[in-house]
């Protein structure tokens, strides 16, 4: 009953109408541009701000957990030892010690003293893609503790300026060690975070090297890598009871940072925030519905004679009902589309000024052209029902 | 209320009625009589006092008539008006339309009836204002659920017929009011009703035009369409085959002269 052809007509008519009616039809459609714009705009800069924090942090790898462990006053760090037994705990893949500390470096005769140095094993390789040049530390390098070391962008720029890399013999504490390879510039959020303008550069060095070098011979910070048929959490929890042993349960030894728990809490803030800031816009969308209501109530009293005449010419209730909700639905999507583009800008201009990374929202795009058809059929919905119960007589007799 | 309080006492009455009121289709092959009403009564709720605007209207008409319902204003031709065209329903007597009966019909049914068995021309035109003539005339036809080719062909054809074929894209401000007129004539017989029912279609032109739209409306009943006109002028009237004459919710069937 409801054929083609009807809704094509009722959908041209609605167009009819809404551009005869300009002014009054834009600011019926305002309240859903409002709410449609707000609702995209929300959940797409939220989107994007999230997912530019979850960037970062998972350039330091979701199977990754980082053990903190100043020890106690008795035992300071983890011997080697006690890293080995860590490493034999179920589900971890491989361990790495993070040895830090600033030197002076000396190149050319000349001395920069601003060098921060990391030491590592070959396994914090195998987790984290950082090589762009030249090769990584081989187990051969570790035993040997060979004096290689892999240098970052600054060093390159700042102290071996522009000479050969690769081969560039460097001096740190009075040994001399060989570059072999150039680290990639890093968007992890240690890097994002840690100001490195000041440093003259950096150099990864064998850790057992970098220990010597602090003086120390106990590690204090680790990173665990857990096999991906693992859960993170078992594994930590393994862990736990591992060092627990270790620090005979004293208080404070140490502190175990879970990526994926991290990870998932953001997730959970970000769907949180999306949630409340929904709530919000959709405020805006419930007043544009009511806009919208009112227009059409208007729309049907000033239409009474042609509903009338429609009537007369064997128009159902049905058909005539269907003819309103059409024109409001048209009305709101119309208001709507015009939102989400709005939103889409305000969105993009924020990820601007924000410096977040800008990315579309499928479903809250589907979200917008939902919510607009929404408001059209339900704040359509009584001014239609009522424009269909109207007598065709009394309609036709209105002048 | 409506035509069900009959149904229960006069339930043989109605028999009988249907037999005569329906009966002609099968006794002639063809259906002469098309329109048969009996006994029909309107009443209307004025505050505490009812007002009987119809009092027992007996009317039949045949297949191919031209007949006029000649009545001054209060006598209630508009209100047999609206019973004829199924925009309202008497308080009781029988209605049958092409021996369908048409009494308690759904909204939706009585829609039906109005698309298929009447073709409206009102005294106003009653065009819509922000559509072409083509596709006011198109209207009834997408209500007929009529496919798009046949109705653009049905839709021309129409218009030509009203000799309006050069104006289809015209929009009806644009039109003079007898042209208006002839797109409300040609929208009225689009669906080739039973009836062409028309109220005052002369009212709101001048008499030159007038007597144009009435040369149509011959034109449309020597093809052998019925026509029921309601008019309070006796000169347009006389237009007619047969004319009835309606006072305070009486019919009588009558000359000009006896007005």
């Amino acid at each position: 009953m409801l054929n083609f052809g009807v809704i094509r007509q009722s959908c041209r008519m609605s167009v009819t109408n809404i551009r005869s009616n300009k002014m009054r039809s834009f600011l019926t459609m305002l309240g859903i541009m409002i709410g449609v714009a707000a609702v995209i705009a929300l959940i797409t800069i939220i989107k994007g701000v999230t997912d530019s924090v979850m960037n970062r942090f998972s350039g330091l790898g979701a199977d990754t957990l980082t053990i903190s462990a100043p020890g106690t006053s008795m035992k300071t760090g983890l011997t080697d030892n006690d890293i080995a037994l860590l490493g034999e705990v179920e589900g971890v893949s491989g361990i790495s010690p993070t040895v830090s500390l600033m030197t002076t470096a000396v190149f050319d005769g000349t001395a920069y003293d601003k060098v921060s140095v990391e030491g590592h094993n070959t396994d914090y390789f195998r987790h984290n893609d950082i090589l762009q040049n030249g090769r990584v530390f081989s187990e051969a390098d570790m035993t040997g503790n060979s004096m290689v070391c892999i240098v970052d962008g600054n060093f390159v720029k700042n102290i071996l300026l522009g000479k050969q890399v690769l081969g560039a013999k460097i001096r740190l504490r009075g040994y001399e060690y060989t570059v072999i390879g150039i680290r990639k510039e890093s968007d992890s959020v240690m890097s994002q975070y840690t100001d490195r303008s000041d440093q003259d550069g950096a150099v990864i060095i064998p850790y057992r090297n970098a220990l010597n070098m602090a003086g120390s011979s106990n590690v204090t910070s680790l990173e665990v890598y857990v096999d991906s048929a693992y859960d993170n959490a078992d594994v930590e929890k393994m862990l736990r009871s591992e060092l627990d042993q270790i620090y005979n349960n004293a208080d404070n030894a140490y502190t175990i940072i879970n990526m994926e728990s991290l990870l998932s809490m953001i997730d959970q803030v970000r769907t949180l925030m999306s949630a409340m800031m929904g709530g919000i816009a959709s405020i805006a969308l419930l007043v544009g519905g009511i806009g919208i209501m009112n227009m059409m109530l208007v729309s049907v009293s000033e239409r009474t004679k042609e509903i009338g005449l429609r009537k007369a010419l064997g128009a159902e209730p049905l058909r005539i009902q269907a003819q309103f909700l059409i024109e409001s639905i048209v009305l709101s999507v119309f208001g709507g589309l015009i939102g989400i583009v709005l939103g889409i800008f305000i969105a993009y201009i924020a990820s601007i000024i924000m410096k977040t990374v800008f990315s579309l929202s499928m479903p809250a795009i589907a979200l917008g052209l939902g919510f607009s058809i929404g408001v059209g059929v339900i704040f359509g919905w009584a001014p239609a029902k009522r424009a269909s119960e109207l007598n065709p007589i009394d309609a036709l007799r209105s002048e | 209320m409506d035509g069900r309080t009959d149904t229960g006492s006069k339930a043989d009455t109605e028999k009988q009625e249907a037999a005569q009121g329906g009966a002609d289709r099968t006794a002639n092959g063809g259906s002469r009589r098309i329109l048969y009403m009996k006994g029909i009564t309107k009443d209307y709720q004025l505050g505490n006092e009812v007002s009987h605007v119809l009092k027992g209207i007996d009317l039949t008409v045949n297949r191919g008539e031209f007949l006029a319902i000649l009545g001054p204003s209060g006598s209630g031709k508009s209100t047999l008006m609206n019973i004829i065209g199924c925009l309202d329903v008497p308080t009781s007597g029988f209605y049958w339309l092409s021996g369908k009966r048409i009494a308690d019909e759904s909204q939706t049914s009585l829609a039906h009836i109005r698309n298929r068995e009447i073709g409206f021309v009102f005294q106003s035109f009653q065009l819509l204002q922000k559509q072409t003539a083509y596709d006011n005339v198109e209207l009834p036809l997408i209500y007929a659920n009529m496919p798009a080719r046949q109705r653009r062909e049905r839709v021309e054809e129409m218009l030509r017929k009203v000799g309006l074929a050069d104006r289809m894209r015209y929009y009806p401000n644009q039109l003079s009011g007898g042209q208006q007129q002839r797109v409300a004539i040609a929208r009225a017989i689009s669906t080739d009703p039973t009836i062409l029912l028309a109220d005052e279609p002369t009212g709101a032109l001048d008499q030159k035009t007038g007597e144009q739209v009435m040369a149509l409306f011959h034109e449309l009943n020597g093809e052998g369409r019925t026509v029921i006109m309601i008019t309070h002028d006796r000169h347009i009237a006389s237009h007619a085959g047969r004319i009835v004459r309606i006072l305070d919710g009486n019919i009588s069937e009558g000359e000009i002269g006896d007005a």
